[in-house]
């Protein structure tokens, strides 16, 4: 009769660590970054979320976190083991000019700002009752 | 008066600059026209004893030359009139240079097309006898292609003798344009190899040879099917890799895939019913296969399976 200390703990547990390999190192002097392919170890757990994957990376290259990009991650039948991609730029400004905007909406660094879709549609359908000038007008009233 | 005297010494500066020039251009001229007269009095007694006739050659090369010939007349003259102090406006002979000119231009397309035969025609007549990589003759003996037209005419003429005509227009004969490829007898050889390859392969005999082979035994991790998925998964994994791109793979071939494992498709090759016939000497694939005679066995058994349904079980209960 003996308590196993895991069990007691009732959240998740990250206890076991897991082990962040790298694959098929390039330095792309075009874009001004490193990209690679990642290896996730990770026996009796879950996947290992990207946030923590871009601190394990960030470590391993000496970088802040900021300018480290990964994607892609899927893990293997059975679990244990997941691969996906990775890019560190060389500075924010070359990852702010280069990366596509929704991987740069993921990290944080840029807000897009979207009306809400049902008054999208409600604007459009509005429009359709206007013509020519009118149009216009009505366009640019409720722009806002 | 003091612009005249510089045009003079303007004058004369260029005169004492152009003197030795000039002076040298005639020493050249001298030579020059030594070297032409001897030239053309060896050409002058060619013609006299008529050593180059061009009655056999290329008219093309008859006009050129004669049209340079006019057009060197018409110079000099004009030069001596010039050299004379005389005036070359409007002289005949002008309009003469200008139509040889004319043609001479209008034949050098014409003498660049011909370039490679002319070339070819003078080295033949310059060696006096015809190169040995002349591509010309390397053209086909036409006599020796024997037309079909000529054997059907032969073998009509043989027909005709043994058949009347109603006959022969009856049966329809096949134009022989050319040789009919005929495979029937590699097709049949084929497909026999292919059926003993395949017995001699499948599952079913090979354990049964394990038994008495004192190799080693080798387990080899390949299923036929499977490789095709594995394979496909590889290549799409290396593609992935190399682009840092995830492929969106369809339904249908994620699940063709994972599917490879299952007995379904690999029922027939591990369960199938292999006859050893294909081995047997006198196999013939395209003949169909005999029934097996029904044994006691079989008939015992059958007998149990036709009692099975509904009706089976009410005769069951019948009998007890």
């Amino acid at each position: 009769f003996c308590v196993d200390p895991k069990h007691e703990i009732m959240g998740k547990e990250s206890e076991t660590t897991a082990t962040v390999r790298t694959r098929k190192f390039l330095t792309n002097r075009l874009l001004n970054r490193k990209q690679m392919v990642v290896d996730v170890l990770h026996p009796d757990r879950a996947t290992v979320p990207k946030s923590e994957i871009k601190e394990k990376l960030a470590k391993m290259y000496k970088t802040t976190g900021d300018v480290v990009f990964c994607f892609g991650f899927r893990t293997a039948f059975g679990g244990g083991k997941s691969t996906g991609f990775a890019l560190i730029y060389d500075t924010l400004d070359y990852a702010k000019k280069i990366e596509p905007k929704y991987r740069l909406v993921r990290q944080g660094l840029l807000e897009v700002k979207k009306t809400a879709r049902k008054q999208r549609k409600e604007r459009k359908n509005r429009m359709k009752k206007a013509r020519g000038t009118a149009k216009a007008k009505l366009a640019a009233a409720t722009k806002k | 008066m003091v612009e005249d005297q510089k045009q003079e010494v303007g004058s004369s500066a260029t005169i004492a600059s152009d003197l030795p020039k000039g002076v040298a251009l005639l020493a050249d001229l001298a030579t020059n026209l030594n070297n032409a007269t001897a030239t053309f009095d060896v050409l002058a007694e060619k013609i006299k004893n008529g050593e180059l006739n061009s009655a056999k050659g290329l008219s093309l090369l008859e006009l050129k030359n004669q049209s340079f010939l006019t057009y060197m007349a018409n110079l000099v003259y004009l030069t001596l009139r010039k050299l004379k102090g005389l005036k070359i406006e409007k002289d005949s002979s002008i309009d003469r240079l200008v139509e040889a000119r004319v043609v001479l231009e209008r034949i050098r397309p014409l003498e660049d097309k011909l370039k490679y035969q002319i070339d070819k025609h003078v080295k033949t007549a310059a060696d006096g006898v015809v190169s040995a990589d002349d591509t010309l003759r390397l053209t086909g003996n036409l006599d020796n292609i024997v037309s079909s037209s000529d054997d059907d005419e032969e073998k009509e003429v043989t027909s005709k003798v043994k058949k009347t005509d109603d006959e022969e227009q009856k049966i329809y004969k096949i134009p022989k344009i050319t040789q009919a490829h005929y495979d029937g007898e590699a097709k049949k050889n084929e497909a026999k190899e292919k059926a003993r390859r395949r017995t001699l392969n499948s599952s079913m005999l090979r354990d049964a040879l394990l038994e008495h082979t004192e190799d080693p035994e080798v387990v080899y991790n390949n299923d036929v099917l499977k490789q095709r998925a594995i394979k496909k998964r590889r290549e799409l994994e290396v593609f992935e890799e190399e682009n840092m791109i995830r492929k969106v793979v369809s339904r249908r071939d994620k699940a063709a895939m994972r599917q490879m494992t299952t007995l379904g498709t690999m029922g027939s090759e591990i369960l199938g019913f292999n006859t050893m016939d294909a081995l047997q000497h006198d196999y013939d694939p395209s003949a169909p296969a005999a029934k097996r005679q029904k044994t006691g066995k079989s008939s015992k058994s059958k007998g149990k399976g036709k009692f099975k349904g509904k009706k089976g079980f009410k005769k069951q209960k019948h009998r007890f």
